[in-house]
């Protein structure tokens, strides 16, 4: 009989384990979001006729038993553990390791995605702000410093800055890799850390001819932990967490941010995106994280220079330095308005005298990949 | 639904499984058509839950076959001279809805670009599993005109049969003559469970842990811009691997659902890439679909035993259809005619210098003719076959790129390379000749079953690709 129970017991552990995850996962609520991967999970779809026939139901109902699946991030997490270190797979969905930090793979240069960004920008000083002094700074990848040298493919950034440099039209052009490392990017995340690029935002400011320059001495560090960025969760491998940093001096302290898209105000950090359910980013507190188009007033400035910045979510954590030198800085994402239409909402010519200046700061992922640019 | 899935695997499994082996504890004729009953329904639950629509078309195609297959039993009893034109006539019937869902749109292709017509496209979506239960229905016709076997005449019996879910979408071609006493009669045990059970986790780890891993490089490769030979060589030997992994996965998992419900299915991949020519890999490659060509074609039409000329030419027709039979397009017509052409001067040319040569060179020649089918396989269309055959000797030798995912896929090319051999079952033979390895596995066997399907799970949670390669079937 002992012998019979070994020979079953293949079959009825197997078995058991089917019907334990089935009886769980009826058994646990449904979750709204995946906070490690950043996304919306999938939830039970109505059956309604039309559905079941078409099969739209059936290829729902799939998705969501595997969205909700019971320990999803413990299964995501073994998953990861062996493709890294069974399988010794050198990434886990385009996320590698390397140097302690996380990175994710880019691919090769797009040409066609430079030349579509390049004129973009050139088209848009040409027609909105033909008088204004113009800036482009580039802020290479944490690849940049990652990839390569531990052997990792990556896009030929070399290429990337001649294009630039050759193509852009009475628009000035710096790519700012030497004044960072990898370390000044956060080891779970693509963006930068604010405090460590005070200097990118005192030599962007110096580029750009701004006056009032802060003092950086005089700004206080916040630290909020528990910080786990994108690649974390992409990567589904165990990373301490790390911390938030936002610097306050008196002008981040008082400038206030319109978001002309919900009319609404708040300040340049939003720390009430950390208690905000609908948040999945810590990196949300600062300008309140992704919006098409915003207003930064600095009621405490000593000049009344302006800026306008094309900018994709790095010039989120950089901008609130760079207050303190203007009067009033206009933040443009272009992933999320349409450049055609900005002439009606953006005040491009400036008042009186002050015409602002113009700087499209962005990252190498963005220009590579600029066609999500409208 | 496919088996590699969590709403198989997590839910429809266990529950069929356990209604099953419930229905089971009753004896005697009632627990035997419980246990029908119950497979049945599940059947047609599985089927309606992937093609709710074309359900109907499944059940209309069993009506029919079962009303034929009462004809073509009472012709023959009767001895009938309407008995062979019935026959042709049933078999021509069971051929249409195949050819109108699967071929319709490629011939009327076909017949736009030779005469310069514009015929609209049916452009009707191809029914899953429709080539597999086709040729399942057609082997009981033709067995049943051969005398072979009894006319089914109970139609539930011959509705389950046909639509059998553990072989039903992806096989293996289960003749009705290789089940027919099993629907009668067979038998449901824990021991057949386990047994059964062991061959799906299998299958399912060949499935989701190397065939969807090899099947993701495939796609890093495809949208790769920089290329090189090693890479095209390394894509080559995935996709061959890939196809491998995930038939014979799906095989297992099959084979192992029919055991666990008291089924015994035929085996369909034999370690096919330890073959040291064509003709024998097409011994060890689905077999079951080169036995049913053999039997219902190939002999029927003469063999070998005809001239020369119409011999060869019968490799030709019956590997040009056993390309059609993989999917409605021109490179799947050439992948069949490449082996016909390969099988015909192998049998009538360069068989016997073949066999004077080393084995390691008849192997090494063999596969890297295996490697350029299976990429004649996987191309889209013609002019994709000329891509991936161009990349093999063209551009550069190797670049930065190939050898990154070279290292990156290195362990898993050795672990599916290796897994293709019989190697791990001579290790595990090994283990076994002791009396303490014996005990050993005995009671390793449900752990290390038991983790795999965990794993097998992580990798289906995360969302990794895990494509269904047979909806062109």
């Amino acid at each position: 009989m002992k012998k019979k129970w070994i020979e079953w017991s293949t079959g009825i552990l197997c078995v058991a384990l089917l019907t334990g995850g089935m009886i769980w996962q009826i058994l646990t609520p449904d979750e709204a979001i995946s906070k490690a991967e950043r996304r919306k999970l999938d939830q039970m779809p109505k059956a309604a006729a039309e559905a079941v026939l078409s099969g739209s139901f059936m290829t729902d109902t799939e998705s969501w038993l595997q969205d909700q699946f019971p320990m999803r991030q413990s299964f995501r997490q073994l998953k990861a553990w062996t493709w890294y270190h069974v399988l010794q797979m050198q990434d886990n969905q385009g996320i590698y390791l390397a140097d302690g930090h996380a990175g994710k793979l880019t691919g090769e240069l797009n040409e066609s995605g430079v030349t579509y960004f390049l004129n973009k920008i050139n088209t848009l000083k040409t027609t909105l702000f033909p008088q204004s002094d113009t800036y482009l700074a580039v802020i290479p990848s944490k690849n940049y410093y990652l990839a390569a040298p531990n052997g990792y493919p990556d896009m030929d950034y070399e290429t990337m800055w001649s294009m630039l440099e050759e193509g852009v039209n009475g628009i000035e052009f710096r790519e700012l890799t030497n004044l960072l490392e990898a370390d000044d990017y956060y080891r779970t995340d693509i963006h930068w850390r604010q405090e460590a690029i005070t200097d990118v935002a005192e030599s962007l400011l110096t580029w750009m001819g701004a006056e009032n320059i802060p003092d950086w001495s005089s700004y206080e560090e916040n630290r909020i932990p528990g910080f786990y960025g994108s690649y974390y969760g992409q990567a589904a491998l165990p990373m301490e967490g790390e911390e938030i940093v936002y610097l306050t001096g008196t002008a981040a302290e008082q400038a206030v941010v319109l978001h002309m898209e919900t009319n609404t105000k708040t300040g340049v950090y939003d720390l009430a995106k950390l208690t905000d359910p609908r948040s999945v980013d810590m990196y949300d507190i600062y300008l309140s994280g992704a919006d098409a188009l915003q207003v930064i007033t600095n009621p405490a400035a000593k000049n009344r220079k302006e800026l306008i910045v094309f900018r994709d979510s790095f010039g989120s954590s950089l901008i609130p330095l760079m207050i303190e030198s203007y009067s009033k800085i206009t933040l443009i994402d272009l992933r999320y308005v349409n450049s055609a239409v900005l002439g009606q909402y953006v005040n491009f010519k400036g008042m009186g005298r002050n015409v602002p200046d113009v700087l499209f700061l962005y990252n190498t992922e963005i220009i590579n990949d600029s066609f999500i640019l409208k | 639904m496919v088996f590699s899935g969590i709403t198989f695997l997590y839910y429809f499994l266990p529950v069929v499984l356990i209604v099953y082996l419930a229905v089971s504890m009753l004896r005697g004729r009632v627990g035997l058509e419980l246990r029908n009953a119950v497979l049945l329904l599940a059947s047609l639950f599985f089927y309606f839950w992937g093609e709710p629509v074309y359900l109907l078309l499944m059940l209309g195609v069993i009506g029919a076959v079962y009303g034929m297959g009462l004809i073509l039993d009472r012709l023959i009893q009767t001895e009938s001279r309407l008995r062979g034109p019935f026959f042709a006539l049933s078999v021509a019937v069971t051929l249409i809805p195949l050819i109108v869902f699967k071929y319709a749109d490629f011939l009327i292709r076909a017949v736009n670009s030779w005469f310069g017509v514009q015929v609209p496209l049916p452009g009707l979506a191809l029914p899953v599993g429709i080539s597999f239960y086709t040729f399942q229905i057609l082997s009981y016709l033709i067995d049943l005109n051969w005398g072979r076997i009894r006319v089914q005449k109970r139609p539930d019996r011959l509705a389950l049969y046909v639509s059998l879910f553990p072989q039903l979408i992806a096989g293996p071609i289960v003749r009705y003559a290789e089940v027919e006493k099993e629907l009668k009669e067979r038998e449901t045990s824990l021991t057949r469970l386990s047994a059964g059970m062991e061959r799906f986790v299998i299958g399912l780890a060949k499935k989701v842990l190397i065939a969807n891993v090899l099947g993701d490089f495939c796609s890093v490769y495809r949208g790769s811009t920089e290329g090189g030979m090693l890479f095209a060589w390394l894509y080559a030997a995935a996709v061959s691997l890939q196809l491998y992994f995930d038939f014979s996965g799906y095989s297992d998992m099959a084979i192992g659902l029919g055991t666990m419900f008291g089924f015994t299915f035929p085996e369909n991949f034999r370690y096919p890439f330890i073959c040291r020519s064509i003709t024998e890999f097409w011994r060890r490659w689905h077999m079951t679909l080169g036995g049913w060509f053999r039997d219902y074609v190939y002999i029927p039409m003469g063999g070998n035993r005809v001239s020369k000329l119409r011999w060869m030419g019968n490799l030709l027709v019956v590997w040009g259809l056993t390309g059609l039979w993989h999917g409605a397009d021109w490179n799947f017509l050439l992948w069949g005619l490449y082996f016909g052409v390969l099988l015909t001067c192998e049998k009538l040319f360069w068989g016997k210098l073949l066999e004077k040569l080393p084995s390691v060179l008849r192997w090494m020649i063999t596969i890297v003719l295996i490697m350029v089918s299976f990429l004649i396989f996987d191309s889209e269309g013609i002019s994709g076959i000329g891509t991936n055959l161009k990349a093999l000797v063209s551009g550069k030798a190797v670049t930065a790129e190939s050898l990154y995912y070279l290292r990156s896929y290195g362990v898993l090319f050795a672990i599916a390379a290796a897994g293709a051999t019989p190697v791990p079952a001579w290790c595990m033979k090994k283990i076994r000749s002791s009396a303490i390895g014996e005990q050993l596995v005995i009671l390793a066997r449900p752990v290390v079953l038991a983790g795999l399907l965990i794993l097998c799970t992580a990798f289906l949670v995360d969302g990794s690709f895990n494509p269904f390669l047979y909806f062109r079937f």
